[in-house]
């Protein structure tokens, strides 16, 4: 039944909609089309992967922008995934009110990922790493925290300093396997230039849901720093790091990362992360380390990541793991946010 | 006695608050802009240019702390054709629904627009043709005249004042442009090379031969091959300059004058590019007078 959805998906995508979208001239909205392919190895055991070479088509995001009119604006995220349960995804689809409301308000509603993380926030196809951090993929899903429901969100009046406030109502499918209890969730971020090289950003975020079928509500923590030290437009130096508490049917259990990335030539950067986490209802740590070596030939049309990283569970099991991304972009290329 | 002192106190302070709140808050997205505005806003625009005079301002990062300066402006001066397309992430993330947005590329003849479909093969070229536009002082008289009729839109009160300021702010133009095209006399034509395109404009307007560019493409890094050919190119045309922005690493300019008779210099294509360059009319006074001091040199 899925895979007939999903396949009529593909058909209304390319018989109605593309047709519709290229018929008007002047009018098209920006169309990305950004594939993810990847080349790795692993040792971990068990898994059809081990010791061999293995080519994955991880996805293709689509993206598809425009403004709806002079107040509001739409975007949607389409992701084919290499993926036999699910090979179309809607990642996200929302629309945002961006002026006309009072107190600065902007309302998002649709499918779009959740302003509970800073990291969360963000398409991965960006980060400076190629993993989304252990701690994401087992508290929040593989794909991030991502959820069907209205976001508001204010701009506080903090002088210089820039302070976003955010809260999220959603319906929680994604987390609460009885589909019938609502997902709450805020977040507020401060922005500080520290001098005209060094910018930081700070936020904590608040979240209360219900997990698997257990009808129990968790709650969460989270708190994410951003730092930045941009010299020139050759050398550059970004730290992120986040970390989640939650509290949940009496086990209260933690994860976090820390990494750092230092672009040293125009086109070449380096980078380590390190992982930590648990999950909502197991106490049992990984740990996974990882270094990476970035090549962006040409801004980011085309970017190469080589990673290699260390994987140790909680009975002792350690593996590890080679790959090579290749993430290339067509499309307009529009300037990303801090 | 008392009263009085209460009295003058808040007067002044009535003057002083009143003064202040008529300043039109105005931000731009480059020093160029900023330094027009306040050629022709004068006492009556408080201006803040989210560019650095030395950043390349072709990448120019989204930061909230911009948008903080906009949420509380009247005006964003914006150079258009997509060089600070940056700037609309910043513009919508400001929410300021009081905001005038005036793109200063709307009356200038524009150079090189693509007329053949573009892509990014040909690197990271300007879609709607080459938006240095600035670099001809003429234009900073069609930047200053739409400054001028977008403020007085703003104050009306004020109009005379702008109208004022800038008629000398293209008094000034003229007559330095009579000075400039005095420098350039027999220098006329003379071939240089420079590292980005963004010297289309500036060339024209003083008579300038660009016969290279240290990048093989825009927005890309040279490679051993590009500089091998522009090594060529500076020998046959005895070419003597390559000039370039501070921003931009020298050792490609610098590894090309080792090779050959040519220097590399230091050129500003904004206010505050190089230190001494404290206005819009300075950036010509700064270039001018290095480069033919090279070229006087290398005869
Ligand atoms: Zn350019």
């Amino acid at each position: 039944m899925a895979k007939i959805l999903s396949a009529l998906y593909v058909l209304f995508f390319i018989f109605v909609m593309l047709p519709a979208l290229f018929a008007q001239s002047s009018l098209n909205p920006d169309i990305s089309v950004i594939p993810d392919f990847r080349m790795f190895t692993t040792t971990e055991k068990d898994v059809p992967e081990k010791n061999r070479i293995n080519f994955s088509l991880e996805e293709i995001e689509m993206a598809i922008q425009a403004p709806l009119n002079p107040y509001a604006r739409a975007d949607v995220y389409i992701a084919f995934a290499n993926d036999e349960s699910a090979p179309v995804d809607i990642e996200e689809a929302y629309f945002t009110i961006q002026k006309g409301l009072p107190w600065n308000l902007n309302v998002k509603g649709g499918k779009f990922l959740v302003d509970f993380s800073k990291l969360n926030t963000v398409h991965p196809h960006i980060y400076p790493f190629v993993f989304r951090p252990l701690y994401q993929q087992n508290f929040f899903g593989e794909e991030g925290l991502k959820d069907v429901g209205i976001e508001l969100n204010t701009l506080l009046p903090t002088g210089e300093i820039y302070t976003k406030l955010s809260g999220t109502m959603s319906a929680g499918d994604e987390l609460d396997g009885d589909r019938k209890n609502l997902f709450y969730s805020s977040r507020i971020s401060s922005f500080f230039q520290l001098s005209d090289l060094t910018a930081l950003e700070t936020g904590v975020g608040g979240a209360t849901g219900v997990y698997d079928t257990t009808s129990k509500r968790f709650k969460w923590i989270n708190a994410d720093i951003k730092f930045k030290w941009k010299k020139d437009q050759y050398t550059s130096f970004t730290l992120w790091t986040e970390g989640l508490l939650s509290q949940f049917n009496g086990a209260k259990t933690y994860g976090g990362y820390i990494a750092g990335n230092y672009q040293f030539k125009r086109r070449f950067e380096i980078g380590g992360k390190f992982d930590l986490s648990q999950s909502i209802d197991s106490k049992d740590k990984t740990h996974l380390i990882s270094g990476n070596f970035n090549f962006l030939p040409v801004e980011e049309t085309l970017v190469f990541r080589l990673v290699f990283s260390n994987t140790k569970t909680a009975n002792k099991k350690s593996f590890n793991t080679i790959l090579m991304q290749t993430v290339f972009s067509l499309g307009p290329h529009k300037a990303h946010a801090f | 006695m008392i009263h009085r002192t209460i009295n003058i106190l808040i007067i002044l302070i009535f003057l002083v608050s009143n003064s202040a709140f008529a300043q039109i808050n105005v931000v731009t997205s480059t020093t160029d802009l900023k330094s027009i505005v306040d050629a022709i806003g004068g006492e009556k625009v408080k201006t803040f240019s989210i560019a650095r005079g030395n950043q390349n301002i072709h990448s120019v990062e989204v930061l909230p702390s911009y948008i903080m300066k906009i949420t509380k402006a009247r005006m964003y001066v914006k150079i258009g054709m997509g060089l600070d397309q940056w700037a609309d992430p910043l513009i919508e993330g400001a929410r300021n629904e009081n905001l005038f947005v005036l793109d200063c590329s709307k009356n200038i003849t524009k150079l090189d627009v693509p007329t053949f479909k573009i892509d990014a093969s040909h690197g990271d070229v300007h879609p709607y043709g080459n938006p240095h536009y600035w670099l001809d002082p003429n234009n900073g008289i069609i930047i200053a005249n739409d400054i001028t009729a977008a403020l007085s839109k703003l104050s009306p009160g004020d109009a005379l004042y702008f109208a004022k300021r800038r008629d000398e702010f293209a008094q000034l133009i003229e007559t330095k442009m009579a000075e400039w095209a005095n420098m350039m006399g027999q220098y006329k034509d003379t071939k240089i090379m420079v590292y980005h395109d963004d010297w289309r404009y500036f060339a024209e307007a003083f008579g300038f031969d660009i016969v290279g560019f240290v990048e093989p493409k825009p927005g890309l890094e040279p490679t051993p091959s590009h500089l091998y050919k522009l090594m060529n190119i500076i020998k046959t045309n005895n070419v003597k300059l390559i000039g370039f922005q501070p921003y931009f690493s020298d050792q490609a300019p610098n590894s090309l004058a080792s090779e050959t008779k040519a220097k590399a210099v230091k050129l500003a294509t904004s206010v505050g590019c190089v230190d001494s360059v404290l206005s819009y009319t300075d950036i010509f006074d700064y270039n001018l007078r290095a480069m033919i001091a090279i070229i006087k040199a290398g005869k």
